[in-house]
């Protein structure tokens, strides 16, 4: 367990998420989690079980059918499945997407756009910095993750790994709260794997802002988180410090460490 | 008629006719161009005062509008081909011998003019008359052997056929008729001191002067007042053929670096038409896309009708409506509804010139379809695109303006080039509303000097290089913007179920 802020408030948290989709599976059933300052937690759980409806849920992207979310035990006005939003909840659902960075899977850097650009998006459209002011954050987050020198390159010329990079710098420079990584190695080959492994580890163990690790790769869950919630079809089932997650000998978590299912 | 070797500067009896009343009025006369059956409807709409292209004087037309007193008298005159002299040896023999028993020949006019009503009269049979938009295009049907016989009006058939060698005019039939210049309806004043400039030059021997110049004095005009002055007809005929060169021959002079330089002068209102419709046109499929993506009915609906209505109907009928139709409409809806005029100069409002009219009509057409580009470039972009951008705190009309439009656009980017070597192609249409763009300058020569399909195959052959240069400078420009294809589509795989 890692450095806890004094307050016993949770950055972030969520209790109770209910989501279905149209075709009546279920996303999120029940689903509740929290984070505190300073804190990182992974999220396991098998393929389907709703690991990236959550991370998105938190993030204030997905509509979701019941529950809340809070930040600093503030409830955020989220948009409900079917309802049209209002203006004011648009805005507050705005402002929470703000102190939220999110790392994709598959990056999601903007195409038409320099790498530069796009560091520089949030700070300057999210946020509404000056241009100078996006561009000195925009170079700071690049170099960071050791990308500085191509801050003028098309986004699309980078490898797959360089623009995982490029994606937490663009996260970064909207200097979040909390960091939120959807399975940011899964797309990679093992040796970009272990570059981008090697950053998130080492964001990790500044503990300079809460972290939610969505992975399949249980060693970088092992070295980089504090915490580990394992999740089965839509809920949280178990949530324990990661040493004891590594070493306990529930029969579930034994099957899900050894072979990646919960059940068999 | 636009002159071949000036297309800006019109010529024909009309026009001099119309400078000689204007010179006698004290007025400046500026000539409105129109296509022969918007002539009416130009001057009601009130882009003209008056109209004068050998309108016949009929009862049916009086109707509608005001005529002046009559400038010429004309015959029905019919001309076959030179070689047919020996086969048809005289009208009759045309019309089913002199017992009327046998065939009739196959005849070509002009389209709503009054010959058609003179060749039913002689018993011709409706499926036995071709009829045409303009009146060249009966000579050469009957040149290139498809009727047998024309039958136009005496002027007409003076100028087109008069000299050419391949064709002979036979007797006129005695068939006479008069021109008039039209009025709107009431409009009694202008109508009154036209008709009085008529009279002086009638009597002064100015009009039948004017007349013998361009070789189309007839005894006949004697029987509406024209006086040609008592020794003055030797001097007259001395210079006939000297005038004649200036008038008629000099409209018929072809020469090709003349007529070349003439059409590379009209292309540039053909690409300043694009130039300008284009772009716009861009705006406005934006503008619709966005519109019909909208999730609000009031907005999407009427979006999608305006595209549906402008996709499912031609550009040329949308072209003669808006230039020709809309102002009749406006002032009939004016005369309905007082109050409109009262708030609204409805004449001024609808009666834009034509170079507007058209980049209107343009872009607003071209626009239907660009919104239905604009609108499958914005559903080509990925969904993780929009969530990354809410997720830097962009808000739904930053992601539309910055992520979203901006890759669409480039990946629609060949479909709107494409669209652009289109317009290039479809601003010929405008030469209807009497836009002198390529197309209308290249008709207006080749039937000056009989050498359209010459011409047209000229004009052709700019346009093609127009549409080449075109595509070669938009991806030049795209290029140097840095707007390239979209390569492989990027996709957020966040909560990948979410549509």
């Amino acid at each position: 367990m890692s450095a806890h802020a004094s307050t016993d408030v949770p950055i972030l948290e969520c209790s109770g998420l209910r989501k279905r989709w149209p075709d009546g599976r279920v996303a999120l059933d029940d689903a509740s989690l929290v984070l505190h300052e300073r804190e990182v937690v992974a999220v396991v759980g098998p393929n389907g079980c709703g690991k990236s409806t959550l991370l998105a849920a938190l993030a204030g992207l997905e509509t979701v059918d019941a529950g809340d979310v809070r930040f600093r035990g503030v409830a955020v006005a989220l948009p409900r499945t079917g309802a049209r939003p209002t203006k004011s909840d648009e805005e507050a659902a705005r402002r929470h997407r703000l102190r939220i960075g999110v790392v994709f899977q598959s990056y999601g850097l903007f195409p038409h756009l320099s790498v530069g650009a796009n560091c520089m998006a949030g700070p300057r459209h999210g946020l509404g910095l000056a241009a100078n002011e996006a561009e000195r954050r925009a170079r700071a987050a690049l170099a960071r993750v050791g990308m500085e020198e191509v801050f003028g390159r098309a986004a699309t010329e980078l490898s797959g790994g360089q623009q995982q990079r490029v994606a937490i710098a663009r996260a970064l420079a909207n200097d979040p709260d909390v960091l939120l990584f959807d399975e940011p190695t899964s797309a990679l080959d093992p040796q970009r794997t272990r570059e981008v492994g090697a950053l998130v580890r080492s964001l990790a163990a500044e503990h300079r802002r809460a972290m939610v690790l969505v992975a399949h790769d249980l060693d970088l869950v092992r070295d980089a988180a504090d915490r580990v919630a394992l999740m089965e079809a839509g809920r949280l089932v178990a949530d324990l410090p990661v040493k004891n997650f590594f070493a306990t000998s529930d029969p579930m978590i034994r099957r899900f460490r050894e072979h990646g299912k919960t059940v068999d | 008629m636009p002159k071949a070797d000036d297309p800006d500067a019109l010529t024909g009896f009309e026009i001099e006719l119309m400078d000689a009343i204007g010179r006698a009025l004290d007025l400046r006369v500026e000539p409105v161009l129109g296509d022969w059956l918007a002539l009416v409807d130009l001057m009601k709409s009130g882009r003209a005062d008056l109209a004068i292209n050998g309108f016949e004087v009929t009862e049916e037309r009086a109707a509608e509008v005001d005529f002046s007193a009559p400038y010429y008298v004309y015959d029905q005159q019919p001309t076959i081909r030179a070689a047919d002299r020996a086969r048809f040896g005289d009208f009759a023999s045309m019309r089913g011998g002199a017992d009327g028993t046998g065939t009739f020949v196959p005849v070509a006019t002009l389209n709503g003019a009054a010959s058609v009503d003179v060749l039913l009269e002689f018993g011709w049979p409706r499926e036995a008359i071709r009829e045409y938009d303009d009146g060249l295009a009966p000579y050469a049907e009957l040149k290139a052997g498809r009727v047998d016989l024309v039958v136009q009006d005496g002027v007409v058939a003076q100028y087109y056929a008069g000299g050419d060698p391949e064709l002979v005019n036979l007797a006129p039939l005695g068939q006479t008729g008069t021109y008039a210049a039209l009025f709107r309806k009431g409009d009694a004043a202008l109508r009154g001191e036209f008709d009085r400039a008529l009279a002086g030059l009638k009597s002064s021997g100015e009009l039948a002067a004017l007349y013998r110049r361009w070789k189309i004095w007839t005894p006949e005009q004697a029987s509406i007042g024209i006086v040609e002055r008592v020794g003055d007809s030797v001097a007259t005929g001395g210079s006939e053929t000297a005038a004649g060169a200036d008038g008629v021959d000099a409209a018929r002079a072809f020469a090709w670096p003349a007529v070349l330089w003439a059409l590379a002068k009209a292309c540039v209102n053909t690409i300043l038409l694009t130039v300008l419709a284009m772009p716009l046109a861009v705006v406005v499929g934006v503008a619709l896309a966005i519109a019909m993506r909208s999730a609000r009915r009031r907005i999407a609906w009427p979006a999608r009708a305006y595209v549906a209505l402008v996709r499912g109907t031609p550009l040329l009928v949308q072209l003669y409506l808006v230039y020709y139709s809309l102002p009749a409409l406006g002032l009939w809806l004016a005369g309905e509804i007082p109050s409109l005029a009262a708030i609204l100069d409805v004449q001024a409002a609808l009666t834009w010139p034509a170079f507007l009219v058209a980049i209107v009509v343009l872009a607003g057409n071209y626009g239907a379809y660009e919104a239905e580009v604009q609108r499958a470039g914005l559903e080509s972009v990925p969904d993780g695109q929009r969530r990354a951008a809410l997720a830097l705190g962009f808000t739904h009309r930053t992601t539309l303006w910055r992520i979203e439009l901006p890759q669409g656009f480039r990946t629609m980017l060949p479909a709107t080039i494409n669209d652009l070597n289109s317009m290039i192609k479809d601003s010929s249409l405008v030469s209807l509303i009497a836009v002198p763009e390529l197309m209308q300058v290249a008709l207006g020569i080749g039937k000056a000097t009989f050498m359209v399909p010459a011409v047209l195959v000229a004009a052709a052959a700019y346009y093609l290089v127009l549409s080449l240069v075109a595509d070669r400078l938009a991806r030049r420009l795209a290029a140097a913007r840095g707007l390239g294809i979209v390569p492989g589509a990027q996709r957020g795989a966040l909560a990948g179920g979410a549509r």
